[in-house]
């Protein structure tokens, strides 16, 4: 198992480094000028000429790519081209309130999503099953910003329970993270529902039940552990995804986030910040499905890694 | 693919195959790379709102002026229009809630509304402008031009300090300007004040001399901006490529914080020098709220005591709302259709008239303002200095069809329009209207990045044919509002004349403008130009929108200037 870990981990270098180059020539060829963004529409064409020379924007692309890569193992990621701001500082100062809301959207989600799906499986067919699959397509179809909004409107604005916008203590966190983590448990839910049903007609839960096991126990100790796997891999895709940011729930909530973040600078042809950025989520994609790798292991022991 | 689409696939694989490992990785890999392009992708084509950018880029005067003769407002001696005293300073804190987040602090290096209102708060210049875009003494006791309008003398006021202590004198303001001015300056306002100053002389502590390379007029003016706060040479020095984010100047609040992303917080400056207008509130907070409805809560919600500059239909519905007043101000800025004016068929004035009666401005005021904004009838809005009405173009759809068959069009013709997210109301409205004289126009929405650079290509390689435009001068000059989009000088990529406008008198007309520094002369010219430019119809103008601000009732002093940038530094509470 650890030599598995190993092996993955040193994989790691190659991957980032052809995911920056993917990201490195992405932005360069898409068209928009970061020096002529910067400067405005009343700058004359000698000052973006002198200031994409300033950025070193003008040498050929290799060059340009052997510089950044040069600094970048040593933690310079250059400057952002709006705020002058070191890229890496930008997001590291925003990381923080962007882990903290992927954790509590992912508790959210957990907790309703395999709430839901576990009791509609167990109470397979009935009513409550039904009611639950309709709640999950509802929380599937209903737009982020939608839902984001009307939490405000009902819970900041009519009520005053919580601020409608920024960041600061729980209560900054409760509605954005309700809002993301209500999507992903609807989906949570289902996949969870279907893998459940699977495994709880299989034979070894029939066994368990004859030698007296209660019910619930039957469910938590042996149905839940192997029906988990596919839920599992969902939920690291989840995380992947919430790390990069919420992009539409950060707007809506005025969240300092890293997702407002990455727009806002691929809007302004932000190179360093986004290159910055895409790494740090090519690196945290690549650590999460290990993770998950990992994780598969440790609950079925069926699964090893020479 | 979203993340929904990928959890129906994998639950879709499953349900079919009985999902083992490598097939569950490989999807999984599938999705998480196309979720980063996906991202990327998303993320381009989402535009962010464009703030309307202020700050004006003078240019040098075409010829030497001949003797110029000075109006009295010329010569700096204390406004007559001295500014108010401050309200009685209350020990609370003010929540400011902007439309975007400052990109930096640094009074040389922005162009956002958003870093200008915040910098007002923190800097002052020589000269600058009040809440009325007048001009007004600052730092200068008083000034006064050289006769041949190349050499500036400004008398400072003594006993100012910077907030770290640094005594503010001829030097520091020599220090500042050099910073600026430098060639290898890689500050955004380089140009902007090096296009006119050559340099700047410190003749004593209290006397400073600034000396231009052509004679300019408008000195006063273009250092009045916002851009022309003077920063704390020790500071600058100290933090070099940092200082956006430790900004130090002499105004009457002082820098806190920065949460990055989330707020910057002034404190009221304690030791500031005009003890007549220091600040009235203890501490002012700043965010940038980029969602329009988002804006409009965080004032209704009482989070923020000013929200601004609000759309047309928060303002709308917050005006239902309890315990808030909605502020309106005009602008400057003017939203207009731009037309290729080199290529068929808006070459031909007799189409370009045509359109301009074929589209009925109050309906698309209606629509993408719900009425809030006036149309002008003149290619400056009304606020600007040189302004002059000359006509708007009525609706009238059977002469624009008459015009059109005149011209060789009877049935009309084809067309793309070009524009971004902020202006998709209008570009609809106008789509439809030119539909029923059979102009056929194919609406295109490009994001902010890709607009700007398609529309700034030369005349050779443009595919520009119509566009949705919008320009403010931030100086409130009519040179500024008329050199650069009708001058054959700024046709792209150097400046923004993006429908390749040119006409031999217009052009004089503003090159005159430029020489003369009689304000009678100057607003003839401008007079006639502007009645010319209406004539030819190069665009299809259409209105100037009403800014709008809201407060909480029990506070005041905060509103949105016509240029758009947002004037704090004497928020305050009546209660």
């Amino acid at each position: 198992m650890t030599r598995y870990i190993v092996r993955r981990l040193a994989l790691l270098v190659p991957l980032l480094v052809g995911a920056s180059i993917l990201v490195f020539v992405t932005m360069r060829l898409i068209p928009g000028d970061p020096a002529r963004l910067a400067l405005g529409a009343e700058a004359t064409e000698e000052q973006v000429q002198l200031m994409r020379r300033q950025w070193g924007l003008d040498q050929p692309l290799p060059v340009q790519y052997v510089y950044w890569i040069g600094h970048a193992v040593q933690g310079d990621f250059g400057r952002s081209t709006v705020s002058r701001v070191p890229a890496g500082q930008e997001i590291a100062l925003r990381l923080p309130a962007t882990l903290r809301l992927a954790g509590l959207s992912m508790l959210v989600s957990m907790v309703l999503g395999l709430g839901l799906g576990v009791v509609a499986a167990v109470r397979h067919n009935t009513v409550l099953d039904r009611i639950s699959m309709v709640v999950a397509l509802f929380g599937v179809c209903t737009p982020t910003f939608w839902l984001g909004l009307m939490l405000i409107l009902v819970f900041s604005v009519r009520l005053g329970w919580f601020p409608s916008f920024g960041q600061g203590g729980l209560e900054h966190l409760v509605l954005p993270a309700l809002t993301l983590g209500a999507a992903a448990a609807a989906v949570i839910a289902r996949v969870t529902r279907s893998s459940l049903l699977d495994v709880l007609s299989a034979d070894y839960l029939r066994t368990a039940r004859a030698k007296g096991l209660a019910e619930h126990l039957v469910i938590a100790r042996h149905a839940l552990k192997n029906g988990l796997i596919p839920v599992l891999t969902l939920l690291g895709i989840e995380l992947g995804g919430l790390l990069a940011g919420a992009i539409v729930t950060e707007t809506v909530f005025a969240y300092p986030g890293i997702g407002l973040l990455l727009v806002n600078s691929v809007s302004n042809r932000d190179f360093a910040v986004v290159q910055a950025a895409l790494l740090l989520f090519a690196l945290q994609f690549i650590l999460v499905n290990l993770l998950v790798d990992v994780l598969y292991a440790v609950i079925d022991p069926r699964i090893s890694y020479g | 693919m979203d993340r929904v689409n990928e959890y129906g696939a994998l639950d879709e694989e499953w349900q079919r195959h009985g999902l083992d490992r490598r097939r569950f990785l490989r999807l999984v890999a599938m999705g998480a790379s196309a979720s980063t392009l996906a991202g990327i992708l998303a993320a381009c084509r989402q535009a962010t709102p464009a703030a309307p950018t202020s700050g004006a880029a003078p240019t040098q005067a075409a010829a030497a002026a001949p003797a110029p003769t000075f109006v009295a407002k010329t010569v700096g001696t204390p406004a007559a229009v001295v500014a108010a005293t401050s309200a009685p300073f209350i020990d609370r804190a003010f929540f400011v809630a902007l439309n975007r987040e400052p990109d930096n602090l640094d009074v040389h290096d922005t162009t956002f509304n958003a870093s200008l209102g915040v910098d007002k708060c923190l800097y002052e210049g020589l000269v600058g402008l009040d809440d009325h875009m007048q001009v007004v003494n600052q730092l200068a006791e008083s000034w006064e031009p050289s006769a041949d309008a190349k050499t500036f003398t400004f008398k400072l006021k003594s006993g100012v300090k910077f907030h770290d202590g640094t005594p503010f004198n001829a030097a520091a303001v020599q220090a500042a300007f050099e910073r600026v001015l430098a060639p290898d300056a890689k500050l955004k306002r380089h140009a902007y004040f090096g296009a006119a100053i050559d340099h700047v002389e410190a003749v004593d502590d209290a006397t400073v001399r600034l000396v231009t390379k052509q004679p300019f007029a408008a000195l006063v003016a273009t250092i009045a901006h916002p851009a022309g706060g003077i920063p704390s040479p020790t500071a600058f020095k100290q933090f070099g490529e940092d200082f956006g984010t430790h900004p130090v100047g002499t105004g009457p609040f002082k820098f806190a914080e920065w949460v990055r992303g989330d707020h910057i917080a002034l404190d009221a400056h304690r030791d500031y020098w005009d003890k007549g207008r220091a600040a009235s509130v203890s501490r002012l907070t700043i965010k940038g709220i980029s969602d329009p409805s988002t804006l409009g809560i965080a004032v209704q919600s009482g989070g923020a005591q000013f929200a601004g500059p609000l759309n047309a239909p928060q303002a709308e519905q917050l005006k239902t709302a309890s315990g808030l007043k909605v502020l309106e101000s005009d602008s400057i800025s003017v939203f207009w259709v731009t037309m290729n004016d080199q290529r068929k068929p808006f070459d031909n004035k007799l189409v370009r008239q045509a359109l301009n009666y074929g589209v009925n401005k109050e309906a698309v005021l209606k629509v993408a303002e719900l009425g809030k904004g006036k149309i002008v009838d003149s290619p400056i809005a009304a606020g600007v200095w040189g302004y002059k009405g000359v006509r708007s173009y009525e609706y009238d759809p059977q002469k624009a069809k008459d015009l059109l068959a005149q011209a060789g069009y009877p049935d009309g013709f084809k067309a793309t329009l070009r524009f971004t997210a902020t202006s998709k109301d209008r570009a609809v409205a106008i789509q439809s209207q030119l539909k029923q004289m059979g102009v056929d126009v194919e609406a295109v929405q490009m994001e902010d990045a890709a607009y700007v650079a398609e529309e700034s290509k030369p005349l050779e390689q443009s595919t520009t044919e119509m566009l949705i435009s919008n320009w403010s001068p931030s100086t409130g000059d009519a040179d500024w509002a008329l050199r650069s989009i009708y001058s054959k000088t700024q046709w792209p990529p150097a400046g923004p004349n993006y429908g390749y406008y040119f006409n031999q008198q217009v052009e004089d007309l503003i090159m005159q403008g430029l020489q003369f520094t009689d304000e009678t002369k100057r607003k003839d010219v401008y007079a006639r130009a502007q009645e010319m430019i209406v004539e030819d119809a190069p665009n299809i103008l259409l209105y100037a929108p009403t800014y709008f601000g809201a407060v909480r009732e029990n506070v005041g002093g905060v509103l949105i200037q016509a240029d758009g940038i947002p004037y704090l530094r004497t928020a305050h509470y009546t209660s």
